[in-house]
């Protein structure tokens, strides 16, 4: 049977409250819990990381409240992809003579008839399962002739309606929404978190989910289309280091808990490298190129 | 049927010796009518129209006004009375003024929801009413593919406490709509949500008008429940509302005659032996089937239920047009099968069936001419809600209560005066017990953020085991809120009920592997163990293999003239004595104990004659509780002056751990299953009484005793000083109220004895006594 494991010091509490309210004495209760407290265990380095410094960005305010935005372009981040926005813009631009021979979606054939600058790219983070809150809302645009990231962070739980209702604005002026599994993942969460803190995402624009497209265009060349496998064939990359995903939510706990922003950068990382694979891929789809089995 | 000449028949039969020890005539009564103050809805008044419902009873119009104007409810009414109406009316009434409404059905059992759709289904197909009424089953079962379109489009959604707990709360987004739209609740078998369980489920309701609050709705309440002794309490408690109390039953009654039938001895003149209870149940079942009068049997164990119907059709074997309208029905049945079974009972396709209390709750059978009650269900609710499946409107009924030869049951033979005066159970809850309000603000906690605010459905301990929490690392505070800080949803840790509800699925090796039947976890190695005959149907299956791991049964059907029965072992061990404090010359403690029961064999019985014909070892692993309790060993003078009185100590230490089973409810507001005692020897080197909850964990309710012992003794002293019994009866002394054999044959059986009363009373007078 499942019942919720008790350590030893609040099995001693709950009897103790028990024992209070036996004599009807709940007032008492908060006495008796204090005197049981242990203090609690110090772990990690004396002096935490401070988030400003290791990931730069400007506290944000709109009508929701307030969040951490991280804005940096690609050449910030990798002097190795200098060139792929210009290459990026020239597969969008030159995609519409090609467009007949895509199988494509209507969302693809959207973002192939469009410009440069239409996609919005996203991926979130989240503090666990279905349910659970956002905290990271990673977006990504062709701005100028540059690609650029925005990191919408809540640095604490009190900021996640801050960045659903920004994401809602920024959704509002897209022409075109670039997910991986965004169709039963991203936007199912963002809705439902929306909802709770009563912040509408409105009508979604087209949404390109790259899961389908990549099922749809690669099946069966490549081993299976989870996006880090993806990677390795189209990108010709392969991650050292990054934090897997099914750590990222308690490391993001414990961020809030401790302040420590060491892990809080491996989580930014990860949710770079996810958005920049999402515009590597759409490149790869438009383009009609086939995986680098050599990779 | 006439009753009346059906039992005159049945005693001057040669069968007969003196069975029938007393009959009260319950005298029937008129149906009285009632119009609510305002009229109905067109479509609600023809729909009743057609399904020829002309007027509404009066406890029915009670409702439909009390409802009307905003209050939350609580009905209480007999077996049988139409109590669905009166949520169904105000339900599709509101909808139909108001399509965007929304209403929720809680139910104890999947089962329960499947019967109650089936009767939304009927509303449903009217024309008039079908747009407003969309009416879906989300539970456990629900396929995920079907899952969001319920969501977004049913308008009444049926579904139990545990999937509210785990699977629908938990995603409250994903439910906005439905939430914020949300105008009746409905909680119907509301007696059965007490204890742990019903504790729980308070909690989970809190969580649940919380999150309305949240996303702007204020639902109303409708509760229905079986008779019990305090329903404003427990509904209110479990509510945390005013209830209005509706329960000026109008539905009709034919007559009806209660019998008390004692199986005559059957060892002339020693009067030990006593014929089977089984069997009389057979003769009286067969008896009432070849006048066609429609009857239900009411077994304690399903192996009971199973041996009836098995005995019965071979009775009638002359007679198969009769025996093939009987059916065995229990719990382990596959769901299609009992759909099939209750709709052919309702039907009138059956004559009988033989059932357990699988039948007790209210799935709408129909009213029958006859029960047979075979054994004292074990409380007086239970008693009247079998009963209470008989009964006719227009025409006589007749119930039977068969005794086991067992002391509890030999006890209400010798007391009908007793049995017809003992009032119902109360059903007794806390929801601000710590252990489980603890657990439950966790899940609140994930759900939305904690705050002050929520003391209005929390109470004033929350700030305590918020704190609490947060010391544990499970949230985190933030500008007076508390945040849910574990990736680790809360709810799937939290079980409801005491029970677990894992399933083992028995499989039909014969068959390519299919799926015959199923068995709870906890009874599966009572029920199928290696080489047990597992009847279906009466059909025999023999086990061959009890996967524990895969949770599978392997069977195949044979042909043998036995039946098994396991042999149980129970023992309770202390693990750690966490507390003790001097206690007159003892010591009273309080620690860690593993409470464990294993089959370890089984005997072949031979049908009919009941002849022990083979008897195996089995090696299985045992199963544990892990639990918390308390312990007291009287003082070896104390125990010697006993004995020096003429009292037996270990029959006196039963009587008071009887006793303080009996009393701990009241003292730590928790139902009498969940608890459970011994008095045993083997931990101590002396005989030691033990009380501890019946909860993994444990949830305090033995503490609180051991806390207040004084004040449990005085109790336990009130209560058998009080009692007017002679020597001991089953309102003090006497009901052990242990965790049943439930796949045992009572028959097999000795029960437990009833203790000595002035033991008992001497015992307690030593431990009260300065």
């Amino acid at each position: 049977m499942a019942v919720m494991a008790l350590s030893e010091s609040r099995r001693r509490k709950l009897e103790m409250l028990t024992r209070c309210l036996a004599g009807g004495k709940v007032k008492d209760a908060q006495a008796v819990i204090d005197a049981l407290h242990t203090p609690s265990r110090v772990t990690g380095p004396a002096l935490p990381v401070q988030l400003a410094q290791a990931a730069p960005g400007i506290e944000q305010h709109n009508a929701a409240g307030t969040y951490w935005l991280i804005r940096r372009p690609l050449l910030e981040v990798s002097a190795e992809l200098a060139g792929f926005p210009r290459e990026y813009a020239a597969i969008l631009r030159g995609s519409r003579q090609r467009f007949d021979e895509l199988k494509a979606s209507p969302a693809l054939c959207h973002i192939a008839n469009g410009l440069p600058d239409g996609p919005l790219f996203m991926d979130i983070e989240t503090c666990g399962l279905a349910g659970c809150s956002i905290f990271l809302v990673g977006l990504m645009s062709f701005q100028g002739d540059e690609l650029m990231f925005e990191q919408l962070l809540a640095r604490h739980y009190g900021e996640e309606r801050a960045i659903l209702a920004e994401f809602a604005d920024r959704l509002a002026g897209s022409a075109t929404l670039v997910t991986f599994n965004g169709k039963a993942f991203d936007m199912n969460s963002l809705r439902d978190r929306g909802a709770f803190h009563g912040v509408d995402l409105g009508f979604t624009p087209p949404h390109c989910d790259l899961l389908h497209e990549s099922r749809r265009l690669w099946k069966g060349q490549v081993p299976n289309c989870k996006l880090q496998t993806l990677e390795q064939f189209f990108c010709r990359r392969r991650r050292v280091g990054d934090i897997p995903g099914r750590d990222i939510p308690d490391a993001y706990h414990r961020f809030v808990s401790g302040g420590d922003a060491r892990e809080m950068t491996m989580i930014l990382h990860h949710n770079l490298l996810d958005l920049l694979t999402m515009a590597q891929l759409l490149c790869a789809a438009l383009s009609g190129e086939q995986p680098d089995l050599s990779a | 049927m006439d009753a009346r000449a059906f039992l005159r028949e049945v005693t001057t039969d040669r069968r007969y010796r003196g069975q029938v020890v007393h009959v009260r005539e319950l005298p029937p009564r008129d149906a009285q009518y009632a119009q609510p103050a305002e009229p109905l809805p067109q479509p609600v008044a023809s729909h009743l129209q057609r399904q020829g419902i002309g007027q509404l009873y009066r406890h029915q119009a009670d409702a439909v006004d009390a409802v009307r104007d905003g209050k939350d409810v609580v009905i209480v009414t007999g077996t049988a009375s139409g109590k669905t109406l009166c949520y169904n009316i105000p339900v599709v009434s509101a909808l139909i003024e108001n399509p965007s409404a929304r209403a929720l059905y809680i139910f104890p059992t999947k089962a329960l929801a499947q019967d109650q759709l089936g009767h939304l289904q009927k509303w449903a197909a009217d024309d008039e009413i079908r747009e407003a009424l969309r009416p879906a089953v989300y539970d456990g079962d629900t396929p995920s593919h079907n899952r969001t379109k319920i969501r977004s489009s049913a308008s009444v959604i049926l579904t139990n406490p545990d999937m509210l707990h785990v699977g629908i709360l938990p995603y409250h987004g994903k439910w906005h709509q439905f939430l914020r739209n949300l105008r009746y609740i409905v909680l119907d078998e509301v007696h059965t949500y007490r204890g742990i369980f019903g504790s729980h489920v308070a909690n989970v309701l809190r969580r649940l008008e919380r999150l309305c609050r949240h996303y702007g709705s204020n639902p109303q309440i409708i509760c229905c429940s079986a008779t019990i002794a305090n329903p404003l309490e427990l509904t209110g408690k479990l509510t945390g509302r005013e209830m209005t109390l509706i329960d000026r039953d109008g539905a009709p009654r034919g007559r009806k005659y209660f019998v008390l039938w004692n199986p005559p001895y059957i060892d002339a003149g020693e009067n030990i032996a006593r014929r089977s209870a089984n069997v009389e149940a057979v003769e009286l079942l067969c008896d009432l089937v070849q006048r066609k009068a429609q009857t239900i049997v009411f077994s304690k164990a399903r192996i009971v239920a199973e041996l009836v119907y098995k005995y019965a059709t071979d009775a009638l074997r002359r007679h198969p047009d009769l025996a093939k309208k009987i059916r065995p029905y229990r719990g382990g049945y596959l769901p299609a099968e009992r759909r099939e079974i209750e709709q052919q009972l309702f039907q009138g396709k059956l004559l009988a069936v033989s059932a357990t209390n699988a039948l007790e709750l209210g799935i709408d059978v129909g009213s029958l001419d006859a029960a047979i009650l075979v054994g004292f269900p074990g409380t007086i609710c239970s008693t009247w809600q079998q009963a209470g499946r008989a009964g006719r409107s227009g025409s006589d009924s007749i119930v039977f209560l068969l005794a086991y030869n067992d002391p509890i049951d030999q006890y209400l033979m010798r007391h009908p005066e007793y049995f017809f005066g003992v009032p119902h159970e109360n059903a007794v809850i806390d929801p601000q017990n710590p252990f489980i309000l603890s657990g439950q603000l966790a899940c609140a906690c994930f759900e939305k953020p904690l705050s002050q605010e929520d003391e209005v459905y929390f109470g004033p301990q929350l700030e305590d085991l918020a704190a609490d929490l947060e010391q544990e690392g499970q949230v985190h505070s933030i500008d007076g809120k508390r945040y849910w800080r574990q990736a680790e949803q809360p709810s799937a840790q939290v079980d409801l009920r005491t029970i677990s509800q894992d399933t083992y699925a028995i499989v039909d090796i014969s068959q390519n592997h299919r799926t015959i039947g199923q068995v709870d976890s906890i009874s599966a190695p009572e029920l199928v163990y290696p080489e047990a005959i597992y009847l279906h149907e009466a059909v025999p299956y023999i086990v061959r293999q009890l996967d524990t791991q895969a949770k599978i049964a392997l069977v195949e059907p044979c042909e043998v003239d036995y039946y098994t029965q396991p042999v149980l072992a129970n023992q309770c061990r202390i693990i750690e004595q966490r507390q003790e404090k001097p206690y007159r010359d003892g010591r009273l403690c309080y620690g860690d104990l593993d409470v464990t029961w294993q089959t370890t064999a089984f005997r072949k019985i031979r049908y009919y004659s009941m002849e022990l014909i083979g008897q195996a070892a089995l090696d299985l692993p045992a199963q544990t509780l892990s639990t918390t309790g308390m312990w007291f060993a009287p003082s070896e003078p104390m125990r010697q002056q006993l004995g020096q009185a003429g009292h037996n100590p270990v029959d006196a230490m039963v009587g008071v751990r009887n006793l303080m089973l009996a009393a701990l409810p009241s003292l730590a507001m928790c139902d009498r299953r969940d608890i459970s005692g011994q008095v045993d020897s083997s931990n101590l080197g002396t005989p030691a009484m033990f009380v501890y909850d019946r909860y993994n964990g444990g949830v305090g309710f033995a503490y609180r005793g051991f806390d207040l012992i004084e004040e449990w003794l005085k109790l336990c002293w009130n209560m058998v000083s009080e009692c007017p019994c002679e020597s001991g009866c089953p309102s003090c002394v006497g009901l052990a109220n242990l965790r049943p054999p439930l796949h045992q044959d009572p028959d097999l059986g000795a029960g437990y004895p009833v203790p000595d009363k002035a033991a008992a009373t001497a015992l307690l007078k030593a431990l009260l006594s300065d």
